[in-house]
């Protein structure tokens, strides 16, 4: 059930978020996003049989999961001096692209298959191309195209190479 | 029949390296997609209605008609003139092409020395696409046909997935599929964005940052 909830708070939050549009209550879920995640991290650690096909721990993918959720946790209490500056809307949009990176990253490390794990790096990819951009300036315009051509074309070239595992497994 | 569905596919890559319009290497990526659709239904032994649904939603709902449409309406949108303006002549394009064509070729014959299960034409047309959408992202300037050489390899990747036969789950390429789709969305809506900050949709403006 846990693996569940790495993936519905952040898919009902953002809904709320964005119907809300509100920085004050975007930086809460941020923060809870945070805490929720780095308990989720601690929990997964422990020992305990795998859930799903698709979806498991072991320990490498249980150290990067406790690493991302030290940082998401420093990122929650850090966003909630965000500067004063941006609108509900802005805010709601950050809430949700930081929410779907992490809720990505944490299905990459969770994921069993080779095809998922791409799935989630792609996710991840579309998600950060949304926060570069943020600001909506020149340089974080070009920033995000840059990273967004970089990082899709690199991705479709790791999905051959998974594909060319595929083919040598067979 | 899958000799001419590649062979077309072949044929449609050495057209998009002579041609000068953006609007022909869109028609070119809506017959890639169909193609790929016949293809999907030719090599994949035993579909039931939901695998059949999902070929038709990755093919010819996303390749064929979608992203299509979303690169026309960026073009219109954004007042793109309708040329390719490459930064390479049309004669370089296409003998690179041939060598691309030569080198793919070579490796999946190589490649089928080994491993009786690849299949030399499919292996090395899929290989040519991926290489043929790099080229064109390299070789073009503009914005919008750095998106179609992604998607010519988007459409050389799923080529080669086919390749494979069964073995790819379809609810991952259905995953994959999706991915795309985002990319592309979300590329358009940064080339929208581009166009109202900068003077024009080309890689010569984007030079601001510098290691």
């Amino acid at each position: 059930m846990l693996y569940i909830y790495i993936w519905l708070y952040p898919v009902l939050a953002g809904i709320l978020s964005w119907i809300l549009k509100d920085s004050r209550i975007n930086k809460g879920i941020v923060l809870g996003h945070g805490i929720l995640h780095f308990v989720a991290a601690l929990a997964l650690g422990l020992p305990q049989s795998v859930l799903a096909l698709h979806f498991g721990i072991d320990a490498l993918s249980g150290w990067f999961m406790l690493i991302s959720a030290i940082l998401y946790l420093a990122i929650g209490c850090y966003s909630m001096k965000t500067k004063d500056g941006i609108n509900g809307r802005q805010s709601s949009i950050y809430t949700i692209c930081m929410m779907a990176f992490v809720a990505s990253m944490d299905g990459a490390n969770l994921s069993r298959d080779f095809g998922l794990i791409w799935v989630f790096v792609e996710t991840t990819t579309l998600a950060t191309a949304m926060l570069i951009s943020f600001e909506h300036h020149k340089q974080s315009l070009e920033a995000a195209w840059k990273y967004l051509f970089i990082c899709s074309v690199g991705i479709a070239i790791a999905f051959v190479g998974v594909l060319l595992l595929v083919i040598a497994q067979v | 029949m899958t000799d001419i569905l590649l062979v077309i596919f072949g044929v449609s890559l050495l057209f998009a390296s002579i041609t000068n319009m953006l609007h022909s290497i869109v028609r070119i990526l809506v017959v890639q997609g169909l193609i790929l659709f016949l293809l999907t239904i030719m090599k994949t032994t035993h579909l039931n209605a939901w695998e059949f649904a999902f070929v038709a939603l990755e093919t010819i709902v996303f390749k064929t008609i979608l992203i299509p449409w979303f690169i026309l309406d960026t073009i219109k949108k954004n007042g793109i003139k309708r040329e390719v303006e490459p930064s390479v002549s049309n004669f370089f394009s296409l003998g690179s092409m041939t060598v691309i064509f030569a080198f793919a070729f070579f490796i999946s014959l190589w490649s089928g020395q080994s491993n009786p299960n690849l299949y030399p034409l499919h292996f090395g047309i899929a290989f040519a696409a991926i290489l043929k959408g790099l080229f064109i992202i390299i070789a073009n300037k503009k914005l919008i046909t750095h998106l179609m050489g992604y998607l010519f390899m988007e459409n050389g990747i799923f080529m080669l997935s086919l390749a494979l036969g069964s073995q790819m789950p379809h609810i991952v390429s259905l995953g994959v599929s999706l991915d795309i789709l985002l990319s592309i969305l979300i590329a358009v809506l940064f080339i929208n964005k581009i166009q109202s900050n900068f003077e024009a949709l080309n890689i010569d403006e984007l030079s601001t940052l510098k290691d």
